[in-house]
């Protein structure tokens, strides 16, 4: 499991606990003029234990009124906390208190950022501190972290992960069954080196985009093959695309060959009386011809030109069928699934769950967000 | 193979296929028509360097064989003395003229001719013919002898005239070859100069058969 993962898992959690009416969020209120302190709220290290190492350029964009003294502050935590890398605010998206997250996140994606922060502030009860929700996500619209709290409490440190998981079949008497023991500091130590070579050798993606690694590379499908240990495959690659040159050399040069002898010929034959010989306006006898005899005459022409151009359309049809590749897009994820299998296998992992997640979404369409794997 | 070969490659075959018949149609150009002596009216054409197509329909590919079939009549003149001539005229190419005895030897004809028939002598004459046709006019004394240009040897002149015109579908007309009908040894002979043996009359042959058969008159393609 990733450390986005854990950590949205973490926020989950705590935006579950939010009182209903502040995370169905109908319509977002305006928060009183009144100061309030975010600085204990927003500390360096909890605003930022979501961003992992690699420091992504980050925007903060406050999107309700109300929300943007929260959202300066969240900012300046980004920034102190040093693991983030341009921290910028939401300034240059215009006007997005009426915009729901994902026009948000349409408008935030263009910049050169690789997290987007949507930050909403609600007003409490009478006396009570406003709270807020601020909502990570990818460029693609993928959540990456959900936090919630409330103004002069800090945030909390992150847990473990809380995913719904769908676990491998087991017999119900698991239920109530021991606990399981404590994990070793070395096998904990093992587990995550496992995970990451895991994580470095996986495979992914689709036929003409095929990636290995997290969040992957790109690989050409000879090195494909080489990850999924088919060299079988590489080898009738290239027996496939000497056949494929014989073809296109022999169909090309036989039927290029007749195509154009064929069709040099039947328009020499059509145009034969243009140059053809004269005997005069007097001549005596007329028995003459006034074409130009040619090798080849007109019927036999149109014959090679017709078997010529039967041989071109033929290559094309068979380069056509016959790829260089004997795997295509509909093998591609057989054989990714298979091979990310294996490689846990080897690694001694447990087979990836299928997982359900649960994440608030707020705006147009309030209300939680399920994301599933399975 | 990439989409770039085989795009290269068909525009390699488009381009060939688009250049090859100007190159070769560049290649096969005709020449002018040239006026055989075999045959009245006999024209020949030579296309590039294999096709010599003739206006009566023989298309030969040997430049020799057309050259011959153009100015050397295939039918020999049997001579006195058992030999033969195969006489040619080239008289529509360089004015020359030249007799093949059966032994290959070559002479000049009007030479060989004479000696062959064993005449005095023999003169080409084309005036009462059309398209550089002939025939040959031979004397020994007060005796006559026409030889046409196939071989056959005539008495009379007008037999020899009638194998060196060409009647032909186009327009013709019978035209006076002498400007005085005095020029003749007898005006009686000629239908053009009977009625006045003055500037022949030509007209009065209505017909090709008449015309070739009066010595002042010739039957011309209009």
């Amino acid at each position: 499991m990733t450390a986005p993962r854990t950590l949205l898992a973490a926020a989950l959690s705590t935006a579950l606990a939010l009182p209903a009416p502040a995370l169905a969020a109908p319509a977002p209120v305006p928060v009183a003029a009144a100061p309030v302190d975010w600085s204990s709220t927003f500390t360096p290290a909890g605003a930022s234990a979501h961003l992992g190492d690699k420091k992504p350029n980050v925007i903060v964009i406050a999107a309700n009124p109300g929300s943007q003294a929260a959202s300066a502050v969240f900012r300046s935590a980004l920034t102190a906390s040093r693991k983030a890398g341009v921290v910028i605010d939401g300034q240059a998206l215009g006007a997005v208190e009426s915009l729901d997250d994902r026009a948000i996140i349409d408008r935030a994606k263009v910049l050169p950022v690789q997290q987007i922060v949507i930050v909403r502030v609600f007003e409490g009860s009478p006396g009570d501190p406003p709270s807020f929700i601020a909502m990570g996500y990818g460029t693609d619209g993928t959540v990456s972290v959900a936090l919630s709290g409330t103004a002069g409490v800090p945030l909390p440190e992150p847990e473990m992960p809380t995913e719904v998981s769908v676990p491998d079949a087991v017999p119900d008497t698991a239920e109530e069954g021991p606990k399981e023991p404590e994990e070793s500091d070395e096998a904990k130590r093992a587990r995550e080196a496992a995970e990451q070579e895991y994580a470095a050798k996986r495979l992914d993606g689709t036929w003409g985009a095929l990636r290995q690694g997290t969040p992957g590379t790109s690989i050409t499908p000879m090195q494909f093959y080489a990850a999924i240990g088919r060299d079988d495959l590489a080898r009738q690659v290239d027996r496939r695309k000497k056949t494929r040159l014989g073809v296109a050399l022999g169909g090309g040069i036989a039927g290029g060959g007749l195509l154009a002898v064929g069709l040099t010929f039947l328009i020499l034959n059509a145009t034969a009386a243009q140059n053809g010989p004269d005997f005069g306006a007097d001549d005596p006898l007329r028995g003459g011809t006034d074409r130009i005899r040619y090798p080849l005459s007109m019927p036999v022409s149109g014959t090679l030109l017709g078997v010529g151009a039967a041989l071109l359309i033929g290559m094309g049809v068979f380069l056509g069928v016959y790829k260089a590749h004997p795997v295509g897009r509909r093998e591609v994820p057989g054989l990714i699934d298979r091979h990310n299998r294996e490689l846990r296998q080897k690694l001694g992992l447990a087979g990836e769950t299928a997982s359900v997640r649960l994440a608030p979404s707020l705006g147009a369409s309030n209300g939680l967000v399920l994301i599933g794997r399975f | 193979m990439g989409r770039l070969k085989i795009f290269s490659l068909f525009f390699g075959v488009g381009l060939v296929s688009a250049l090859a018949p100007m190159l070769v149609g560049g290649c096969t150009q005709c020449e002018e028509f040239r006026e055989c002596t075999t045959k009245p009216g006999l024209r020949y054409v030579e296309c590039g360097n294999t096709q010599h197509e003739f206006n009566d329909g023989v298309s030969v590919e040997d430049e020799d064989i057309a050259w011959d079939y153009c100015y050397c009549n295939s039918s020999r003149l049997q001579c006195e003395n058992g030999s033969s001539l195969r006489m040619c005229n080239y008289m529509t190419v360089d004015g020359s003229t030249a007799a093949q005895y059966n032994d290959g030897t070559v002479a000049e004809l009007t030479t060989a001719v004479a000696g062959c028939l064993e005449y005095t002598g023999c003169a080409i004459e084309t005036a009462r013919c059309n398209y550089g046709s002939w025939y040959l006019n031979c004397s020994r004394g007060e005796e006559r002898a026409f030889v046409s240009g196939a071989g056959a040897v005539f008495k009379d002149e007008k037999n020899a005239v009638d194998t060196c015109v060409a009647r032909g579908p186009g327009g013709f007309l019978c035209t006076p070859i002498i400007s005085d009908c005095e020029d003749l040894d007898s005006c009686a002979s000629s239908k053009a100069c009977s009625e006045f043996c003055s500037k022949p009359a030509c007209f009065n042959n209505k017909n090709a058969a008449s015309c070739i058969a009066d010595p002042a008159c010739r039957w011309t393609p209009q």
